[in-house]
């Protein structure tokens, strides 16, 4: 009898295992206001996570929903904006009445909710949107990433995938300014040019300021990008060749065959995996250039930091924690360097090349040195046995 | 279904058409391959069986000179003068999709192009023959002012098989109509000069033979780009029932002269 309850209980957990529910509760709003690159702000609408009696204000992208294989995912989601909305679950192939499309399903109006509903079928990256008048909705931001993770083994990309010990989420996407600013009349759809592009919502020298928009490892680890496309044209991402860059999968589905290579194209509503095995210290950009469908133009470009070094004992890369701070970020022609540690010490400035730029000694406390003769870019800073980095940007 | 279902050596004649139509308040100029002498802006589409040899009859009814290209077969450079008449003689030994044109600058930005669907016997069989249009070159090429294209190309018109949304709906070539476990084979061609990525909600897609861009021989998706004057078959098993949209996810070809929804957007109508 005891052997009969331990495994009813055995199978139990299993099933919990395979296929938990897993619930979001989310809201649409049109009032949201993101700072560019230039420091001037712009109008969006998006999604946020539902915080009852919060300002609830949405962010671009909207929060990334992470799932595991198996799961049945129910978003719960309210609109708090006059125009009515929907979510789109874009690659998750859920049936007719949870896809979002106001002509095959219905829209959700002014303060009304519903609950979409689907079963995570496949690992993988995946999308959402508003499938209301996609043409502005999309474009004025209202979008995020879906992560479905493998399961058992949530560091595997997929079941007899490459496994990796870390994972970045770079969703590319644009917006016509003009548009955001006047939503109200921003002229004819098929008229629609980009002219401001983005990674994760950021921009230029702000994709420095996150330390999540920049990839951090070490030799030898294995790290998996979701890349995906939410904008109108495409995307054309440029790797240092010592990432030695696999792509694995697209689409929330593994390739047939995986390829190495330096490049990788992503049209629009497009995910790939990507993994990246770096075996030698590596400190450079992942190049993303955006191009319009239309004629294929140069757009615009954004760069991914990667940061791969080895760190020694009690070396540790340091942007806000104890140690080494620098500000302001980015800089223009002075940072000032906070020294905690007692004494002076050496600091190193190195250019992405690893080539030494400037050197100084610092004392303990605030120390201003003169970058003026530095050119704009990314630069790691070494003091000691502790790594920090900053951005130039005049 | 098809009026060109074919096997072993057989015949057909396609006629260069030409004529201007009034589309949103706009006169557009249209090139096509049509079936018959009276112009249709609806390009032909042919079938045929793996093996077969076609001899394609080409009457130009059009007052410019044409040529006959296909996909693996004719290179340009085989020409059609105005009111004169060629014949050519296509072998088809491969399964797939088969894009055949006018390689006239005004050939292709008025529309004049075909495709052939090679073989998968037994299938149910649809065809997406995606166009995108700019009034404005329209009008110029008509003129002879456009000879060919430039950076200022922006297109107000988009099309599958020469239909908008929400007419694609009324295109019983185009707006498919099948049943759960079929398998269904969509012949596409990007007869248009900008990239069109086609998005599929519900199902996934295989894809299994392009004319572009054979790495991606086999993969299974829901986006697919379909760079100009590709030419594509993707493999769909539905496993569900239910109305799904297709669409090109460059939004702006979601609308018909700038106004959504429109344009290059269709259906799966899968029934149990």
């Amino acid at each position: 009898m005891k052997k009969l309850v331990l495994s009813f209980v055995i199978i139990l957990y299993a099933v919990a295992l395979k296929a938990q529910q897993k619930h979001f509760y989310m809201f649409s709003k049109m009032n949201g206001t993101v700072t560019l690159e230039d420091g001037s702000t712009t109008d969006f609408w998006g999604y946020g996570f539902y915080v009852p009696a919060s300002p609830n204000r949405p962010s671009l992208p909207g929060p990334t929903l992470v799932v595991d294989e198996g799961d049945t995912v129910s978003i719960h989601f309210r609109n708090l904006s006059p125009e009515e909305h929907t979510i789109h679950l874009h690659g998750l192939d859920v049936d007719q009445a949870n896809d979002g499309v106001p002509q095959t399903s219905f829209s959700v109006s002014f303060n009304d909710s519903t609950t979409y509903t689907f079963v995570a079928t496949h690992t993988g990256s995946y999308l959402y949107h508003c499938h209301v008048a996609t043409t502005l909705h999309l474009a004025m931001g209202m979008y995020g990433m879906i992560v479905v993770r493998n399961k058992p083994n949530p560091n595997q990309v997929f079941d007899s995938g490459p496994g990796f010990n870390k994972e970045y989420l770079f969703l590319a996407s644009e917006m016509n300014r003009a548009w955001n600013n006047n939503a109200v009349s921003p002229g004819p759809f098929n008229l629609y040019v980009a002219d401001y592009f983005m990674i994760n919502g950021f921009s230029g020298s702000q994709l420095f300021l996150d330390s999540v928009n920049v990839i951090n490892a070490q030799p030898n680890d294995s790290i998996v990008l979701r890349l995906a496309n939410m904008g109108y044209g495409f995307v054309n991402y440029s790797f240092p060749a010592g990432l030695n860059a696999k792509v694995v999968m697209s689409d929330g589905r593994e390739l047939p065959v995986a390829f190495s290579t330096d490049t990788l194209r992503i049209y629009p509503g497009e995910r790939y995996e990507v993994v990246l095995k770096p075996t030698t210290m590596i400190v450079d950009f992942i190049t993303v250039n955006y191009h319009n469908s239309i004629n294929e133009t140069y757009m615009g470009t954004n760069y991914i930091g990667v940061n791969v070094y080895t760190y020694s004992v009690g070396m540790q890369e340091n942007n806000s924690a104890n140690g080494l701070k620098i500000y302001p970020n980015p800089a223009n022609e002075l940072i000032s360097v906070l020294n905690e540690n007692p004494g002076t010490r050496e600091l190193i400035i190195f250019s992405l090349d690893g080539k030494v730029v400037l050197k100084s000694r610092i004392a303990q406390g605030n120390n201003n040195i003169d970058i003026s003769s530095l050119s704009n870019g990314m630069y790691l800073v070494k003091s000691g046995n502790t790594f920090s980095r900053f951005v130039i940007a005049r | 279904m098809f009026t060109n279902v074919r096997a072993n050596r057989v015949a057909d004649t396609l006629y260069i058409n030409s004529d201007t139509l009034t589309k949103g308040f706009q006169f557009i100029h249209f090139c096509g391959f049509n079936n018959s002498p009276v112009f249709s802006e609806i390009n032909a589409k042919l079938y045929v069986q793996t093996g077969d040899t076609l001899d394609l009859t080409i009457v130009n009814n059009d007052t410019l000179i044409h040529d006959l290209t296909v996909d693996n077969q004719l290179t340009s450079g085989n020409t059609i003068a105005p009111s004169d008449t060629a014949i050519f003689s296509l072998s088809f030994n491969s399964e797939g999709t088969y894009r055949f044109y006018s390689s006239y600058a005004y050939g292709q930005l008025q529309g004049a192009s075909g495709m052939i669907l090679v073989g998968y016997p037994g299938k149910k069989h649809f065809f997406w023959n995606l166009f995108d249009q700019d009034s404005l070159y329209s009008k110029n090429v008509s003129l002879g002012l456009q000879t060919g294209f430039s950076s200022t190309y922006k297109p107000g018109i988009f099309t599958i098989n020469s239909f908008s949304y929400p007419q694609t709906s009324m295109d019983k070539f185009g707006n498919v109509m099948a049943n759960v476990g079929d398998s269904i084979i969509i012949s596409i061609v990007n007869s248009g000069h900008m990239i069109s990525t086609l998005h599929m909600h519900g199902y996934h897609f295989k894809i299994i033979q392009t004319t572009k861009d054979l790495q991606k021989l086999n993969w299974v998706k829901d986006s697919a780009p379909l760079v100009p004057y590709e030419a594509m078959t993707i493999l769909v098993v539905p496993d569900k029932p239910g109305e799904y949209p297709v669409h090109n996810h460059n939004l702006i070809s979601n609308t018909n002269y700038g106004i959504y929804p429109g344009g290059m957007m269709t259906h799966l109508m899968i029934d149990p």
